[in-house]
């Protein structure tokens, strides 16, 4: 009698076990399959991606770390080129993370890696170095331009800050002056894009690449469209505003950013 | 002496800075050296004694500077010395700086601290200052009584002049030693040549004797020592306290040593059932080397089938090695998936040009300055590589981009030695014209002579030696100048990237011609080889001179095996800008490297 219960007890066990593993075994490869339509992001990233979040961005020593340090600990601290983006989470209330990205060229792709078919940004603060010379502005540009083809794509398009950073310094430039600047840059930018080669797609004899598709159907760029009817740019086109504020991230001027901040959540 | 040390995240974040001069801590030194870091190919850092890596860093900023570093996991740390240049002497002093650094780093326990600080999600540096006060002290100390004295030619006699006539001074001098010996690493490095070492070693329990008497009388008056050791200038000075502190801080080595022993243990962990669970279906598991063996093969072969060069894999699979070893997963996922994920990321800041570069407005920027006549001064390209990858064809392709923007082009045959070089050329060139101009006549010529049209133009002078290639070049340029030409694309012969006799051509050939951008063609089809062949072209052009950027030919010849793009990459640094995925002139595409990763990783 005893043996017999002991039979139906590791039966009923074993089949226990084994529906656990089928759906253990399901779920992982759905979300095997998940992830590598997305491109294969990092772990803790996908989390970032669900919380609301405000961005920190800009080209090599434009100060994007210090400001940050500034925001989170309001002190200065001396920093190095980064090479890993930055987060404070619960920066502003109602769970709003502040993240800060390397500008490094060849670091950039972890920003649009985060900004991409993100729905949970709520603004980009771009970082500029308003002592550079208005004639120097290409990169400082080039990299806006492709900050602003991920917002505007964006839906509804993500509002970006231009923080005009080191405004304590003599050489600085007033941020109407760096407005008309990078917008006339931009008009290049934009033009020579459109002359430039096309990116490599799937080629014909190349095996199928199933999530890829719609993420290149993204990369068309919706700035191109707006200056082909206009014939030059300004950022009143856009969808999304873009402010001009400038201020200093290692003087503790930055009262103005952080106005724009909190009105955005 | 060095010049500085820094610790610091990959965040940016610097936690501790050490200027040997006492200067101003100079940060454009580190962003010099991480900016090398980034773009650099990691062929070309040494490593040292097998744990620390060496870089030089040459760049227009700042003078050229030697930089020993080592990146601490999890958390990451980057810990950097700069010296001046690369000797024995500061060779020794760095190493012995930064594993000191390290052992008081660990000692401190300022590690766990961090750790802890991150894992609140708060600032790193919280509550920190304490600790990073006394790193900073013990640093300090010991690098003034210990380190220092090595480099000093005669480290006996800088000990005399250091501490004159006082038997305590020697008597301590001697105490360090000892210490020193009995900290394990810091041995045999540090003493080793040094002859009174010996000395002491024979007369072992003296020293040791004394020692703990030492510490008695010291310890009496503890009060007063704490108190000087909180204040940083006293190891200036021959006070007891820094006597004192020399003693505390050996005692944290010591006792540090031991610690990592213990861990160990941990690893049975990964053997038992759960942990076979975590590691296939559950995820949020603690990687250990064990999980990454068999994931790591199996990437790696992936990887090989891609084409990818097996140096190349290795310095992947490394990468991700170092990235998730120790690391939790996610839920529900498998250290196999972390691990793909990971080797993404490598893949993609691998292929991510580490420059910007947009030819059109370089060539703009160029061709719009004017000399004194009012001539445009041409924007000069050459194209080499090995034989048959497509030289003039991605040329020609090139080409028709360039005349599409209407800019005016000349083709100049510097390939001198192949049989029909010039005549393929010109086949080219005709095509083009036609192109342009549905009038153009084939085998005509234009109004200078030569064929082509108002486009686009071939600049031709024959067959013969390597002399010849030169001076063609600088009468094409100076042509190209006179006639008012936008671009000049310049056809080498192709050669065997293994033959100093062909490869030492290109040198004088690139201080000659002066070429603004010298493009390297490679094919996808070559595999392996094509480390090799990116190394010696990119080495061909001297020290002063690189190539600029690569061009992939045949890439729809090869379905996904596009590894050789990986392998060029990896074995230069140089970026990727444009990719042949055809026989047509637009058949040439920027490269995307989104692309190519998902058709690696597929």
């Amino acid at each position: 009698m005893e043996s017999i219960l002991d039979v139906k007890v590791i039966v009923s066990l074993a089949a226990v076990f084994i529906t656990c593993c089928v759906l253990l075994l399901l779920r992982r490869n759905q979300h095997a399959a998940h992830s590598v339509s997305r491109g294969g992001k990092l772990a803790n990233a996908k989390g970032l991606k669900s919380q609301k979040s405000i961005v920190v961005a800009g080209p090599s020593h434009s100060g994007k770390t210090t400001l940050f340090t500034r925001l989170t600990t309001e002190s200065f601290r001396s920093c190095v080129l980064s090479q890993e983006p930055s987060i404070k989470h619960d920066y502003l209330p109602g769970h709003t993370n502040l993240l800060e990205f390397p500008g490094h060229v060849k670091l950039r792709y972890k920003l649009f890696d985060f900004l991409k078919g993100n729905k949970n940004v709520k603004g980009v603060v771009y970082v500029v170095d308003s002592t550079v010379d208005l004639k120097e502005l290409t990169n400082t540009a080039e990299f806006l331009v492709d900050v602003l083809n991920v917002t505007e794509n964006s839906n509804p398009a993500i509002d970006v800050l231009i923080a005009c950073n080191k405004f304590d310094f003599f050489t600085a430039r007033p941020p109407a002056k760096i407005k008309q600047a990078i917008e006339r840059e931009i008009g290049h930018i934009i033009t020579r894009k459109k002359k430039s080669l096309n990116e490599v797609k799937k080629n014909g004899n190349s095996e199928d690449v199933d999530g890829g598709d719609s993420d290149d159907e993204e990369d068309s760029l919706p700035l191109f469209s707006q200056v082909q009817y206009s014939g030059s740019f300004n950022f009143e086109q856009l969808e999304g505003t873009v402010e001009f504020i400038s201020g200093s991230a290692m003087k503790n001027k930055v009262d103005g950013w952080c106005d724009w901040m909190s009105e955005l959540s | 002496m060095f010049e500085q040390l820094a610790i610091f995240t990959p965040q940016g974040q610097v936690l501790y800075q050490f200027n040997c001069l006492g200067k101003k801590f100079a940060e454009s030194q580190i962003n010099a050296f991480l900016n090398q870091l980034i773009l650099s190919p990691v062929t070309k850092k040494d490593s040292v004694g097998g744990k620390f890596n060496l870089v030089n860093v040459q760049s227009g900023a700042t003078k050229s500077f030697c930089a020993m570093f080592y990146v601490a996991k999890q958390p990451e740390f980057y810990f950097v010395i700069t010296f001046a240049e690369q000797n024995l002497q500061l060779d020794r002093e760095a190493e012995e700086t930064l594993t000191l650094a390290l052992k008081l780093w660990e000692s401190l326990g300022i590690r766990e601290d961090i750790n802890e600080n991150m894992s609140k999600k708060m600032d790193e540096l919280h509550d920190l200052e304490e600790s990073l006060a006394k790193f900073d002290q013990f640093l300090r100390a010991k690098y003034e009584e210990s380190i220092k004295y090595t480099v000093s030619s005669t480290p006996a006699a800088a000990s005399k002049e250091q501490s004159p006539g006082n038997t305590v001074g020697k008597n301590k001098n001697k105490k360090v030693q000892q210490q020193a010996r009995s900290a394990p690493s810091n041995q045999g490095r540090k003493w080793g040549r040094d002859g009174v070492i010996e000395d002491t070693s024979n007369v072992d329990m003296k020293t040791l004797d004394f020692s703990s008497k030492k510490t008695k009388s010291t310890s009496d008056n503890s009060v007063s020592v704490q108190e000087s050791a909180i204040d940083k200038d006293s190891f200036g000075n021959r006070t007891e306290g820094g006597d004192f502190l020399i003693k505390q801080i050996d005692d944290l080595l010591t006792t540090s040593a031991k610690e990592p022993t213990t861990t160990s243990g941990a690893n049975k962990y990964a053997n038992s059932a759960f942990g076979f669970l975590q590691k296939h279906f559950l995820g949020n598991k603690t990687i250990t080397e064990q999980d990454l063996v068999s994931v790591l093969d199996k990437l790696k072969q992936q990887l090989v089938t891609k084409n990818v060069a097996p140096e190349a894999a290795d310095y992947l699979t490394a990468q991700v090695k170092r990235d998730i070893l120790g690391s939790k997963t996610a839920n529900w996922t498998t250290v196999e998936d972390t691990a793909r994920e990971s080797l993404t990321k490598a893949l993609t800041e691998i292929l991510t040009p580490g420059v910007s570069v947009d030819l059109l407005h370089e060539i703009q920027k160029k061709t719009g300055k004017t000399d004194s006549e009012g001539k445009k001064s041409p924007y000069v390209f050459s194209v080499v590589g090995v034989n048959g990858v497509g030289k003039s064809t991605n040329l020609s392709k090139l080409a028709f981009w360039l005349l599409q923007n209407s800019f005016r082009v000349l083709i100049v045959a510097c390939d001198t030695f192949r049989s029909g070089a010039v005549e393929q050329l010109r086949v080219h060139v005709e095509n083009l014209a036609q192109l342009m101009d549905q009038s153009y006549v084939r085998g005509s010529r234009n109004k200078r002579g030569k064929t082509g049209n108002d486009y686009v133009e071939l600049f031709e002078a024959g067959y013969g030696g390597s002399d010849l290639v030169t001076k063609i070049a600088k009468q094409a340029i100076k042509y190209g100048h006179d006639y008012d030409f936008d671009i000049i694309l310049m056809d080498t012969a192709g050669r065997r990237h293994n033959d100093p006799t062909l490869m030492s051509p290109l040198k004088s050939f690139a201080e000659q011609a002066k070429p603004d951008k010298i493009i390297m063609v490679g094919e996808a089809l070559v595999g392996t080889d094509s480390v090799q062949q990116a190394k010696n072209f990119n080495d061909a052009f001297g020290k002063v001179r690189n190539l600029d950027f690569f061009i992939i030919s045949k890439c729809d010849t090869v379905g996904g095996m596009l590894g050789t793009m990986v392998n060029m990459v990896y074995a230069t640094g140089i970026p990727i800008l444009f990719v042949g995925v055809g026989q047509t002139y637009t058949d040439l595409r920027t490269l995307s490297v989104n692309w190519a990763v998902n058709t690696l990783m597929s």
